[in-house]
């Protein structure tokens, strides 16, 4: 069963076209990766999934549901959570408050909120800094927050945007068991946008590429990681070439 | 049923304050209580209900301003909105204050959505400006609006003997102790509030929008929900005011420095903290008035009172913004 | 006919001068994305300066142009020194209060010191003087020349900015701040550079003003509001906005005028509620 489809998207900025002609699936249950060089249009492929750009054209398919255009909070309320690369926020709220808020999307009842909290704190192993504000944490515990604050929403589809960034390779192990927790706990289905191809590569079923806006290619990380059109697009025309012989 | 019960539940608890706080707030209680017997000063008591409708006012700004941390500045003309609503219909048509008192609120509420639905698709500056400028428009229509006494303002017919229903009183410690039950009542709203499921998502919107979007919030609905319970906040106040002083006009329920006051008093105590409002009415109220008596009204002295008054708002505003409250808050946590 | 002409042509000169206040707060806005409230404080301490001036030494409104002025940055410069500052490091709602504590500070300093009087400066070199053009329309002097003075002020604060190495710095400031202190541009002085131009422009303003207006110290919420409508009007920190904005207010206003008196500043107000709400980058769209 297809959990999104995605269907010919264009996104546009000012004439620069960040997303062009993208078609991809992703099943139920899946761990599908989203790589590529910076500026290839990953985050803005997320973003229009989400709700947060408008496509200017194609369809995007969630359970068969059309859900092209719809605002950030209606994707999610359908069962569509994301993370965010930069972890940014200004408030005064702490830990166990953020994740609370997430739990607040399915239910108006305090204590089941703080319920689903408690549950998702103790499995992420933030109880020590669940009083403390995210400012205060550092990134490997902000990252976790910010993964727990969206888990909270009960997603079925979950979009982590390059969560292992900025992290030691050793948080970088932790994120992988991690994540690989998460989708078996909750039977989710996780899209994940990575520059660590040690984490990206271990933990995906599949593996899509975008490069300069397009779709250059999709499979198993064997296939993808031997496919000349991705090595080009990484390592740049001559380093093909060389390889080549 | 659960839900109101749950409800009602959580807005006599005040389990999660420190204890010191809970102290604090029964020892202040207590004397609010008793205040009329200890003082029989009228002046006095003209303070302590100004006060307690200030709290009430602040309390309201809170929601939408503490805690949604949109700068709302426009206020008054809710306070207005009801008040004129109040006095209206008891000149034309004898009606109660009790009958007319909700109407002015609903009234104020109605008018909140269809302010606050265009509003709220602004940010910062531009909606806090934006709030000012549709409040002078109000003040500008009712000032020249004839049929609600434009700039002569409206008295309330004075009925001769005490009155229940339409809240006239030969003493002020009735209107004392009415006042007070508002504010009770206010308090303990906004306690179910700060913990109700718009409180936690509107100090998610206040933190960052796009986060709390992406946990299910309609972020601009949040919004307009928290900024039309302010007004009915402030609509029950202005309703209020319109008995109490038996006599409005623009420049007293619908002028632009009240609605500075009202977000200065929270801002001032403390923005999305409980006791804020309160603290800041406590310190604003009784400074204002008897500075003004002491010195305000004095020849040559004209004015002095509000240039204390910015004095204070450029302190805060420079050094602590968090107010009062987050003073009080930054000394316990270098102790603890 | 005539009628309506006089109405459009004085609602452009009083247009011209409502574009030069709002100038100072569309730079100080474009450079560092603060709303100055006391903008209009600013105004009336600019007219009182050439009101007293012209009580005390007899000088006429045009020869207190460069008092008006000089108060102008001094107050620009003492209230981003002393204030401005410190509210940079704190929330947005701090800098809106504090500046709007400014705006009280100085409006009941006024009446503290002069009075809640109505002032006017009774006599001068434009007043009463008037000229006509085409036989139809009667111009006043007292008008012409300070949107005259409007017109050259504009033109040496657009050539400043765009053709001067200070200019140049203020303006990279105003497009990104940090990527301008790598340049060696320091953020600081460029702020206190734009409250300085902020000061002085609507000190100029004030200074012109006495020749038609009165004198109180509340006069300056009025303006302050008119500013912010020509400011969203033009654009958030667009000059050139500003200008054609400024006039755009200033016909309107007196049209309304005309048929309605007591509304003349109310539609301004809607105005401006309307602008942000249904375009928010104003006619001609954001600085950037």
């Amino acid at each position: 069963m297809k959990i999104l489809q995605v269907n010919n998207l264009v996104k546009r900025f000012e004439g620069v076209v960040a997303n062009n002609n993208i078609t991809f699936s992703i099943e139920e249950n899946e761990i599908v990766g989203l790589i590529g060089p910076n500026g290839a249009g990953k985050t803005t492929l997320f973003n229009c999934i989400a709700g947060y750009h408008k496509p200017d054209k194609g369809k995007i398919f969630f359970n068969g549901k059309d859900i092209t255009g719809w605002p950030p909070y209606q994707t999610n309320v359908e069962g569509i959570a994301r993370t965010f690369q930069v972890i940014e926020s200004g408030g005064d709220m702490s830990v166990k408050e953020e994740i609370m808020v997430g739990g607040f999307c399915r239910t108006s009842n305090r204590y089941l909120a703080m319920k689903e909290a408690v549950e998702i704190i103790e499995f992420m192993k933030l109880q020590d800094v669940q009083d403390m504000k995210l400012t205060e944490l550092p990134v490997a515990q902000q990252k976790r927050v910010g993964l727990a604050r969206a888990l909270a929403t009960k997603p079925q589809l979950f979009m982590l945007d390059e969560v292992a960034a900025g992290l030691t390779p050793s948080e970088i192990e932790e994120m992988k068991e991690l994540i690989v927790n998460i989708q078996k706990k909750w039977n989710l289905t996780i899209f994940i946008i990575e520059h660590v191809m040690q984490l990206v590569m271990g933990i995906s079923a599949r593996v899509i590429v975008l490069d300069g806006g397009v779709k250059i290619a999709e499979g198993t990380p064997d296939e993808v990681a031997h496919n000349e059109e991705v090595i080009k697009a990484y390592l740049g025309e001559r380093y093909a070439k060389v390889r080549k012989g | 049923m659960e839900g109101i019960k749950g409800a009602i539940k959580d807005a006599l608890d005040f389990s999660d304050f420190p204890k010191s706080e809970r102290i604090g707030i029964i020892i202040f209680y207590i004397y609010l209580l008793i205040f009329p017997w200890v003082v029989s000063s009228s002046f006095a008591r003209a303070v302590m209900i100004q006060f307690l409708l200030f709290a009430l006012y602040g309390m309201g700004w809170n929601t939408i301003g503490g805690y949604g941390g949109q700068v709302a500045l426009g206020k008054a003309q809710y306070v207005g909105i009801s008040a004129y609503t109040v006095a209206m219909m008891m000149i034309l048509f004898n009606i109660p204050f009790w009958v007319s008192m909700p109407i002015g609120v609903f009234l104020a509420v109605l008018w909140s959505f269809m302010i606050g639905y265009p509003l709220f698709r602004l940010k910062g500056h531009y909606f806090a400006i934006a709030t000012i400028a549709v409040s002078l428009v109000l003040q500008d229509i009712f000032r020249n609006w004839e049929f609600v006494g434009g700039e002569r303002g409206l008295s309330l017919p004075f009925k001769g003997t005490p009155n229940f229903l339409y809240m006239q009183f030969k003493s002020d410690v009735y209107y004392y102790y009415f006042m007070l039950i508002f504010f009770t009542l206010g308090l303990f709203y906004m306690n179910w509030f700060r913990k109700s499921r718009l409180g936690y998502q509107l100090r998610a919107v206040k933190a960052n929008e796009d986060v709390a979007a992406s946990l299910g919030i309609n972020v601009r609905w949040a919004k307009i929900k928290a900024y039309a319970i302010a007004s009915a906040f402030v609509a029950v106040g202005g309703a209020f005011y319109a008995v109490y002083h038996m006599y409005i006009d623009t420049s007293s329920v619908m002028h632009l420095e009240l609605s500075i006051l009202i977000a200065l008093m929270a801002m001032l105590g403390g923005a999305a903290s409980l006791w804020g409002p309160i603290i800041g009415a406590a310190i604003l109220v009784p400074l204002d008035r008897y500075l003004g008596s002491w010195i305000g009204g004095a020849k040559g002295l004209l004015g002095l009172d509000l240039i204390i008054y910015s004095i204070i708002i450029m302190l805060v505003a420079a050094l602590e913004p968090r107010g009062i409250w987050g003073i009080v808050e930054k000394v316990r946590a270098k102790r603890g | 006919m005539g009628f309506f002409l006089d109405a459009i042509t004085s609602g452009i000169l009083m247009g011209l001068i409502f574009s030069l206040i709002a100038l100072g707060l569309t730079i100080i806005f474009g450079v560092m994305n603060i709303v100055n409230f006391a903008h209009g404080e600013f105004l009336m301490v600019g007219m009182y300066i050439a009101y007293w001036c012209n009580v005390l030494i007899g000088l006429d409104p045009l020869f207190g142009l460069p008092f008006s002025i000089a108060a102008g940055i001094l107050l620009g410069l003492a209230s981003y020194y002393l204030l401005v500052r410190y509210l940079l490091r704190g929330p947005m709602i701090a800098q809106l209060f504090g500046t709007f504590g400014l705006m009280l500070f100085i409006r009941y300093l006024a009446l503290f010191i002069w009075g809640p009087n109505f002032r006017t400066v009774s006599h001068g070199l434009l007043m009463g003087k008037s000229m006509l053009l085409g036989n139809v329309v009667v111009l006043d002097l007292s008008k012409v020349v300070p949107a005259i003075v409007s017109i050259i002020a504009f033109f040496i604060v657009s050539y400043v900015i765009n053709n001067t190495k200070v200019g140049k710095a203020l303006q990279a400031t105003a497009l990104d701040a940090e990527a301008a202190s790598y340049m060696g541009i320091y953020a600081d002085r460029m702020n206190a550079l734009a409250w300085a131009i902020g000061g002085g422009t609507v000190g100029l303003a004030g200074g012109l003003m006495v020749n038609f207006w009165y004198i109180t110290p509340e006069v300056g919420l009025l303006f302050v509001m008119i500013a912010f409508a020509t400011v969203a009007l033009g654009g958030f920190g667009s000059i050139k906005g500003a200008f054609y904005a400024g006039v755009i207010i200033g016909v309107i206003e007196t049209l309304v005028g005309v048929k309605a008196p007591s509304f003349k500043f109310t539609i301004v107000y809607a105005a401006y509620f309307i602008i942000v709400v249904f375009r928010p980058q104003g006619l001609f769209g954001w600085k950037e």
